[in-house]
């Protein structure tokens, strides 16, 4: 989790290192990875929430960050709102250390 | 996975607010650099999507920010991780499945195989897809007449699915279509193409943004459409007039608390959505508007007479249209007494819609089934779209005509050419794409259909999606003329109970559904484009894994049948489930308004199809907006009700927890209903006239002339606001009184919003 507020500056640089470093996510998956990694939202809902992106468009990334990339893990989900909580797998963590993203 | 909901105030915290609160708060304090966030985040999503859940457009592109209610139960219900695997088919037989619910059913998972009935075990057993594909071919070759074959389209299908669907059975040689719109909007087809020259609605999103009024009949958007409560509901905010008229009274069309409003969501508070709440009885909106427009005509003779200006619009009157002078004499012709009496409304309440109605400089109407579902329903919409076109309300900004769809792409494949009689110059231009010779004669449509299986001259029953046996009218007569087809061929997500009506040779063959991501040879994913009730065509791509490695997309369904019964010599059907642009650039160069469709669908919002209604240029035969002059029926439903002893009329409807025919739960909360199905609303006189009590138990029992016995079993009556000799209950369960026997003129469409039935208590029975 975050130890320190993270501005928008930082998540963008985030976002930007991560595209450079695998250029196969878009942008939006990685957000969501730095989403994950700087505490700014731990599920899919809350992440649409902050960024204004349509929520099927967040489960679609995670479906590829799950199943494509192996990047996250699903740990839940609320059929009623489908909320998915989510958790970096090692091979997420080992990506966004080799980003070199604050944490 | 653990497909569990988490304590409330554990989710609470962790997502919405908390989020907002603890971490994006310092994102958000930010602002433009937020903005940025956003863009970027944004960036390469060319692949919207399009919720399965209705027919409403969306504002954004492809996709509303959040679910709305019905949106996300329609996506959960896909994503459910239960699985009916060949384990389970080989658990149950088919005969013991026939006597499951609906709901026990489709609540067993998603189908994971192709399965093939086995008769001598009455099991589904798993098929390979090449198999079921040659019997499937074979079998169809083997009819006497491809005429003898029934191709269904249920309104899920996507526009490359269904296109390629009816280009499948015309290469083969039919244009039986039966097909969902058949059962719901078919008279709002016909009516608008009679009066205006296209038989879609005129309106776009923005113009509810504009309308000073808007008025809603015979239709639940609460539970049916809820994303349209938010247009609604911003209309009433700002001022509008929404004049709402419907026999029940809906809570979801009085107060709207929305979602996505969180603070007045954590108030408790809820926005007024209807500023005016008509409850005619069933069938009686022709005769509501009817007086109306009495009304209206009457006022503007009297402003003339006075030296004012005359309240309808003249201009547009003398320019766009024509018929107006024999409507006028129709419309002065019927007496308030039988403008009253079949409306079920007070000359007083009449009048204060008509004043809704002359207060706006722009006014929308908009309908859905309970419009549609009557005998006289397209001359019903024709006279809704007289009334509009007095004061030129359609072919301008704010105003317009706007029958509302259900099932997310129903118009779409209409569009596309699911019809049974489809027009000349879409046919000769199929032929000319795809040099094959295709048929002229006219098709079936769902009525035809179940007459010619019933009668042995359909033998084989193709269903694109959808539950027919359980949509159709008479349930019991339409699950056994599918069980005396020769083939039967369902293609689904799910198991429900029409698949358990097989035919001799019956296959079961899954697909992926609208949410899951659909991968082309290469492994990229592919969309798919819909189009909603504004014309607007969008893109759609899945957003979760599909539910089994075996399911197949539809398209990839239809390619293989058709591939294994007309052969691609002509067709290269492979090569289209390949690659859906390649379906796509077909559309564009055989249907026009659809040039450059694979540009312009992956646009924000995709583009609109041309409405030329909506440009007031008129096909029709005068060239010009035609006003209707049918007179009302002598009498309707609830009138002959009223000569018969402890004879009501029934609509059937939709539960609070359902969509078509799915059943997701046993609630109905907006009308206080939960944890069952089998109920009836009706009058507490009604109830009492019955010589029953609130909650008691009857069998409802129809009530026709053609000499066969309709009763559906079991309904517990419940006390509700409705009008007296009006009754309602939910479909599938109540279709088994619905009599396939009587239809709309004109339209075929089934009566189901207007059914006479009488009660029997359940002791006596």
């Amino acid at each position: 989790m975050a130890t320190e507020a993270p501005d928008a500056g930082a998540f963008m640089a985030a976002v930007e290192s991560l595209v450079g470093r695998a250029p196969e996510l878009s942008p939006l998956d990685a957000g969501l990875l730095a989403a994950l990694r700087m505490g700014v939202a731990g599920d899919t809902r809350a992440f649409a929430k902050v960024f204004g992106v349509p929520h099927a468009l967040v489960l679609r990334a995670t479906s590829e960050l799950a199943d494509e990339f192996g990047l996250v893990a699903v740990t839940g989900r609320d059929p009623r709102t489908q909320r998915t909580r989510l958790e970096l797998t090692d091979a997420g963590a080992r990506l966004l250390e080799g980003a070199a993203l604050a944490a | 996975m653990a497909n569990v909901a988490p304590p409330l105030k554990k989710s609470h915290a962790a997502g919405g607010w908390g989020a907002l609160r603890s971490c994006g708060k310092h994102l958000l304090k930010s602002g433009s650099a937020l903005t940025g966030a956003m863009t970027l985040l944004k960036a390469n999503q060319s692949d919207g999507f399009d919720c399965p859940g209705c027919a409403w457009g969306d504002p954004e592109h492809g996709s509303s920010f959040e679910f709305c209610e019905n949106g996300v139960k329609a996506v959960s219900w896909e994503a459910t991780a239960r699985r009916a695997t060949p384990a389970f088919f080989a658990q149950h037989t088919v005969s013991e499945l026939r006597g499951w619910t609906d709901y026990a059913l489709e609540n067993v998972g998603r189908l994971t195989e192709p399965m093939r009935y086995d008769a001598k075990t009455d099991r589904y057993l798993p098929v390979s897809w090449d198999e079921a594909f040659a019997e499937i071919g074979a079998e169809l070759r083997a009819l006497a007449s491809p005429d003898e074959a029934e191709f269904y389209t249920s309104g899920r299908a996507s526009n490359e699915a269904a296109f390629l669907y009816q280009l499948f059975a015309r290469a083969y040689g039919t244009n039986n279509f039966p097909d969902c719109s058949n059962m719901c909007h078919e008279a709002s087809g016909v009516g608008l193409t009679q009066s205006l020259g296209v038989g879609k609605g005129t309106v776009l999103l923005e113009d509810f943004e504009r309308a000073d009024a808007i008025i809603v009949i015979g239709q639940n958007p609460g539970t049916n459409h809820p994303r349209m409560l938010g247009d609604l509901r911003r209309a009433a905010q700002r001022g509008a007039r929404v004049a709402v008229l419907n026999p029940v009274r809906e809570r979801g069309l009085e107060r709207f608390a929305d979602p996505q409003a969180k603070i007045e969501m954590l108030r408790g508070g809820s926005t007024s959505i209807a500023t005016h709440y008509f409850q005619p009885k069933l069938g009686g909106d022709m005769a509501a508007i009817r007086g109306v427009a009495k009304i209206v005509l009457m006022r503007d003779a009297e402003a003339r007479a006075a030296g004012e200006p005359g309240l309808l619009d003249d201009a547009f009157i003398a320019q766009h249209t024509t018929g107006l002078d024999a409507w006028r004499a129709e419309v002065e012709a019927t007496s308030w007494g039988q403008i009253e009496d079949q409306s079920g409304l007070t000359f007083d309440e009449i009048q204060t819609l008509a004043e809704v109605y002359l207060g706006a400089e722009r006014v929308i109407a908009t309908w859905a089934m309970g419009v549609t579902q009557h005998r006289h329903s397209v001359i019903t919409v024709r006279e809704i779209t007289n009334l509009l076109l007095l004061r030129g309300h359609v072919g301008r900004e704010g105003a317009g005509l706007c029958p509302v769809r259900g099932h997310s792409n129903v118009q779409g494949d209409r569009t596309v050419g699911i019809n049974e009689n489809a027009p000349e110059w879409f046919l000769a231009a199929l032929e000319r794409e795809f040099g094959v010779a295709v048929p002229r004669e006219p098709g079936h449509n769902v009525l035809h259909a179940i007459h010619a299986m019933t009668e042995g001259r359909a033998r084989a029953f193709i269903g694109l999606g959808g539950n027919f046996a359980r949509a159709t009218p008479d349930t019991e007569l339409v699950a056994e003329a599918l069980r005396r087809c020769r083939l039967t061929v369902q293609i689904a997500t799910k198991p429900n109970l029409g698949h358990m009506a097989v035919g001799e040779v019956a296959f079961l063959l899954p697909c992926l559904g609208r949410t899951e991501i659909d991968r082309d040879a290469a492994g990229k994913s592919q969309i798919v484009t819909v189009e909603d009730s504004m014309s607007m065509v969008h893109g759609s791509g899945g957003i979760n894994k599909p539910a089994s490695p075996h399911l197949k997309s539809e398209i990839a369904i239809i390619a293989g049948m058709a591939a294994a019964t007309v052969g691609s010599e002509r067709i290269d059907w492979a090569g289209f489930a390949a690659d859906y642009d390649r379906i796509r650039d077909a559309i564009a160069r055989v249907i026009p308004g659809f040039e450059d469709y694979n540009v312009r669908v992956r646009r924000p919002r995709g583009f609109r199809l041309r409405n030329a209604a909506a440009e007031r240029e008129w096909n029709t035969p005068s060239g010009k907006a035609e006003f209707s002059a049918a007179p009302l029926p002598a009498e309707i439903e609830h009138q002959q009700a009223r000569r018969r002893k402890s004879a009501y009329v029934l609509q059937t409807f939709r539960s609070h927890d359902q969509y078509n025919t799915t059943i997701y739960g046993m609630d109905d909360r907006y009308r206080g209903v939960y944890g069952e199905r089998r109920v009836v609303f009706a009058h507490p006189d009604d109830i009492a006239a019955m010589g029953a009590t609130p909650n008691a138990r009857v069998d409802v029992v129809g009530l026709h002339e053609d000499g066969r016995t309709r009763v559906a079993e079991d309904f517990r009556l419940v006390a509700y606001d409705i009008p007296r000799g009006c009754v309602a209950g939910y479909y599938p369960e109540l279709n088994a009184v619905v009599p396939f026997s009587e239809a709309g003129d004109l339209s075929d469409t089934p009566l189901s919003k207007s059914v006479m039935v009488t009660f029997r208590p359940r002791e006596a029975a």
